[in-house]
């Protein structure tokens, strides 16, 4: 079952990303906004894919994620290109763009005859949405200076488990900005959602300058 | 006698601007000045007759209204005034009434009195006593236009007003509601100082009342509860040694809990070690794949330079044993036979020959031994994840076996305390403990005696002012009775008499029987047409007989208060509502002939009616008692025609003409 939730999960990420420019999506973009989609989940009632990480050196990484990318991409439903393996400092790795393959289509139609693939794939729109209003030099960081990933304490490879809502960091974090809005002014969970990646923007931009 | 002298208030003018629902004929708004009798307000339904009169009455009172008041029961409340913010005159304008202006000119005896206050708000915007401004903030403005009524209070100004000069749909009965009755006579006929001491201690005493009576339920279920206490004096033996078993049980279950919580607290921190090795151990595992799959790779590339992505892929997962991406199998049974069959210039697919081009060497021996390598970190890997993911699936079993062990042990201890509690209860009380209750209790009797005592006090009080107000009142009596017969007179065909009594009712729940000063009718009938039978409820008489017997008393009674040389007001809404042909007549005779009354200051009467042909507007002008000359000359001066002067709704665009022509046939001799 989590095979088929992870894949569609991933099916409409993909699909997200095509809608909003961000065609193809690099594996690394891909896992990191995995992760972000895992983090903010709970903002929108939705139950994350996972919600436990090891850092890594190429930032939020997920190899059963990679599987299923795989796997998908030979079933045509999602395409993949430039397949590159690199050996540096950090060791080997693989680059590879995914893009939205020819059976992509008949496959969300069919995932959004259900009431959770409606609400799934709305969740992630949101989030790719978000994410895609960035500024481009921001795009691939944001996932970095995330609250979970970039919580105190954590270091190079610490195992980050944000399975309960009150260790969530970056959920905790969406939901302060209520607090400092004035008092008639409730934002709603996509209001939430684009200002905590607004707020990652400007700690990438913090950082660089 | 009291020596109050009431100033009751008479409408002169009255002036509304800026207000959207009334704009007037030529947008100027209302602007009327009465003459002596009967000025009638014209219109049909949701033209705004009601919010006329409600504009006059608010003129006097802004938004000041008893805390709790209910025209059905108007005494029952206290005396405490509030200032009750509602949307009266804002909701039926689409600008919240912003610059609707009202300027009423009232006549308090001698005294001229101009009031104008926002339609918005209600604050008083100006005031002027006999042309001179009054100055003052809102309160002391309000208390100015209270003390030009000779009234004592507020909420007496209030009550004279809303209950007896108006007589609205939803009107205040003084003749068939004895409450409401007294305290007109209260507020009319008492002392003004000891007027308003009475009605403090007419508050003081109902709360008095409420709040002894309370405390009396609590002191009862104290008592219960200290005699269930002594009755457990003695029950030693048996429960000592229960609770003593019960208190081993409790302990031995929250010991297990504890045990179990902390194998739980453990099982779950070796689960989240576990996971963590096991995604640790994948990220590993992934890098050595990559290594090996790059080795392969740029083999295989070399080999097939051709190769789409998605194959490439297939291929370099099956060689390094990493699934297959096709059918996604983990262990997929060729391994190596691709990466042999390229090397040896054989096609790994469909296994034809000699497909390699000269240029592309075999795999290096360096290059084998390289990947040979990997492929053993990868087997070591492989194998430690295997056994972790068997950890893991044990880890979360034992997690959820001792979740269920918890679960049953709390169950099982929630129980046993309960139990333990109920025993706990059963034990026979300390000396502290039962000292404690009767302590409480003994507190608790002296509060309700001293309650008890102040109560007393105050009736005491209350009744040798209620005496003295019970006096003027009987000396009253035969006036007020004359007057009644001939008002009554006027309008119905039985006869019909006041009668004066003494009647005992409580002040406050449980207050003792105390002598309240009455007047009830008397009233002919088919069966009794002579003596007659007392009428005490409002359902012994018919619906237009009910509306003016209480209008006649009305009348009695400002005749009975009034100075001799001031004039009175009284505002009815509606009154053709409960009528039937022949008192139309009837009545418009009595309002008329009550209005034109007098030789001093006039009275005014103001009467809303719908055009409906009942012909009370003709009756209520008493037309067909006036010449030509007087029906064309002074009749209209006593109209307020909402045909004309209110925002024509959807009926008056329709059918305007229609009740235009019987307004003049109402009218016409």
């Amino acid at each position: 079952m989590l095979v088929f939730t992870t894949r569609v999960w991933l099916v409409f990420l993909v699909d997200a990303a095509y809608r909003a420019g961000l065609n193809p999506l690099s594996k690394r973009r891909v896992h990191r906004l995995v992760f972000l989609s895992n983090c903010l989940a709970p903002l929108f009632q939705a139950t994350p894919n996972t919600a436990q990480i090891v850092k890594y050196k190429h930032g939020p990484f997920y190899p059963l994620i990679q599987w299923e990318l795989d796997r998908l991409a030979t079933m045509g439903v999602l395409t993949i290109d430039n397949i590159k393996y690199t050996h540096d400092e950090k060791g080997w790795w693989v680059s590879s763009d995914y893009g939205a393959g020819q059976m992509m289509e008949p496959i969300l139609s069919h995932c959004r005859q259900s009431a959770y693939g409606q609400r799934l794939g709305e969740y992630l729109n949101e989030v790719v949405a978000g994410f895609a209003s960035l500024r481009g030099a921001a795009l691939d960081e944001v996932a970095l200076r995330d609250e979970n990933y970039n919580q105190p304490g954590a270091t190079a490879d610490s195992f980050i488990d944000f399975s309960e809502q009150e260790e969530n960091f970056s959920l905790q974090t969406a939901r302060t900005f209520r607090s400092v809005l004035p008092a008639k002014l409730v934002p709603t969970q996509k209001e939430e959602l684009f200002l905590y990646m607004r707020f990652l923007e400007a700690l990438v931009a913090r950082k660089t300058n | 006698m009291a020596n109050t002298v009431i100033r009751f208030p008479v409408l002169k003018r009255l002036r509304i601007s800026g207000y959207q629902l009334f704009p007037g004929t030529d947008g100027k708004g209302i602007d009327h000045s009465f003459e002596r009798g009967v000025t009638v307000v014209v219109g049909i339904n949701g033209l705004g007759k009601t919010t006329l009169l409600n504009i006059i009455l608010r003129s006097l009172l802004g938004f000041n209204e008893p805390a709790k008041f209910d025209p059905h029961d108007p005494a029952a409340g206290s005396h405490k005034m509030v200032e009750k913010e509602t949307d009266f005159f804002t909701s039926r304008t689409a600008n919240l009434a912003k610059d609707a202006q009202v300027e009423a000119e009232f006549a308090f005896g001698s005294d001229r009195l101009k009031i104008i206050r926002h339609l918005d708000t209600l604050a008083i915007e100006g005031l002027f006593l006999n042309d001179k401004p009054v100055t003052g903030d809102q309160d002391e403005l309000q208390h100015e236009i209270v003390k030009a009524s000779g009234l004592a209070t507020l909420y007496d100004f209030f009550y004279v007003v809303r209950s007896f000069t108006f007589f609205l749909e939803d009107k205040v009965s003084l003749i068939w509601n004895p409450n409401g009755q007294f305290e007109i006579f209260r507020i009319l006929f008492f002392d003004p100082t000891k007027s308003k001491e009475f009605a403090e201690l007419t508050d003081a005493i109902k709360r008095k009342d409420s709040k002894y009576r309370n405390l009396r339920v609590y002191y009862n279920k104290a008592m219960e509860e200290l005699k269930r206490t002594e009755a457990r004096t003695g029950s030693k033996s048996t429960v000592t040694e229960e609770l003593r078993l019960k208190r081993v049980d409790v302990n031995q279950l929250e010991e297990s809990d504890a045990i179990i919580r902390r194998k739980l607290e453990k099982a779950l921190l070796s689960r989240t070690t576990i996971l963590e090795q096991i995604q640790k151990t994948r990220l590993e595992l992934e890098e050595d794949s990559r290594q090996q799959e790059g080795l392969l790779d740029s083999f295989f590339s070399r080999a097939f330079p051709d190769l789409p992505a998605v194959v490439a892929n297939i291929l370099n997962h099956l060689d390094g044993n990493h699934g297959c991406l096709v059918c996604g199998t983990a262990n997929p049974k060729k391994r190596h036979k691709f990466r042999e069959l390229a090397n040896q210039g054989t096609c790994p697919f469909c296994e034809t020959n000699n497909v390699r081009t000269e240029k592309v060497g075999a795999l290096t021996a360096r290059a084998d031994g390289e990947i040979k390598q990997v492929e053993a970190r990868i087997d070591v890997k492989r194998k430690n994840l295997s056994a972790l993911e068997e950890g893991l699936k044990k880890s979360i079993e034992l997690v959820d076996a001792l979740h269920g062990e918890r679960a049953g042990n709390s169950f099982k201890l929630i129980t046993a305390q309960g139990e333990l509690e109920q025993l706990e209860a059963k034990l026979p009380p300390s000396q502290e403990e039962l000292d404690q209750k009767r302590k409480k209790l003994d507190s608790e009797g002296r509060e309700m005696k001293n309650l008890r005592l102040e109560i007393v006090k105050e009736t005491k009080r209350y009744s040798t002012l209620l005496a003295e107000g019970r006096k003027n009142i009987e000396q009253l009596a035969a006036k007020l009775t004359k007057s009644f017969e001939f008002y009554a007179g006027e309008f119905l065909a039985e006869k019909c008499k006041l009668s004066y009594r003494e009647e005992k009712r409580r002040l406050g729940e449980e207050g003792e029987l105390l002598n309240y000063p009455n007047f009830h009718i008397n009233m002919t009938s088919a069966v009794s047409p002579r003596i007659g039978t007392a009428r005490m409820e409002n359902t012994q008489v018919s619906e237009s007989q009910k509306e003016f017997v209480d209008l006649a008393f009305r009348m009695a009674l400002f005749d009975a208060v009034r100075q001799p040389k001031d004039g009175v007001m009284l505002v009815i809404e509606t009154p053709e509502a409960s009528l039937d042909t022949i008192f139309v007549k009837k009545a418009g005779d009595l309002l008329r002939k009550f209005g034109e009354d007098g030789s001093g200051e006039p009275n005014v009467i103001i009467a809303s009616c719908n055009l409906n042909g009942t012909g009370i507007v003709r009756s209520l002008l008493g037309v067909d008692t006036l010449d030509k000359k007087a029906v064309k000359e002074e009749v209209p001066k006593k109209i307020i025609n909402l045909l004309e002067l209110a925002a024509p709704n959807a009926a008056v665009r329709e059918d305007g003409k229609t009740y235009l022509a019987e307004l003049a046939a109402a009218l016409s001799k």
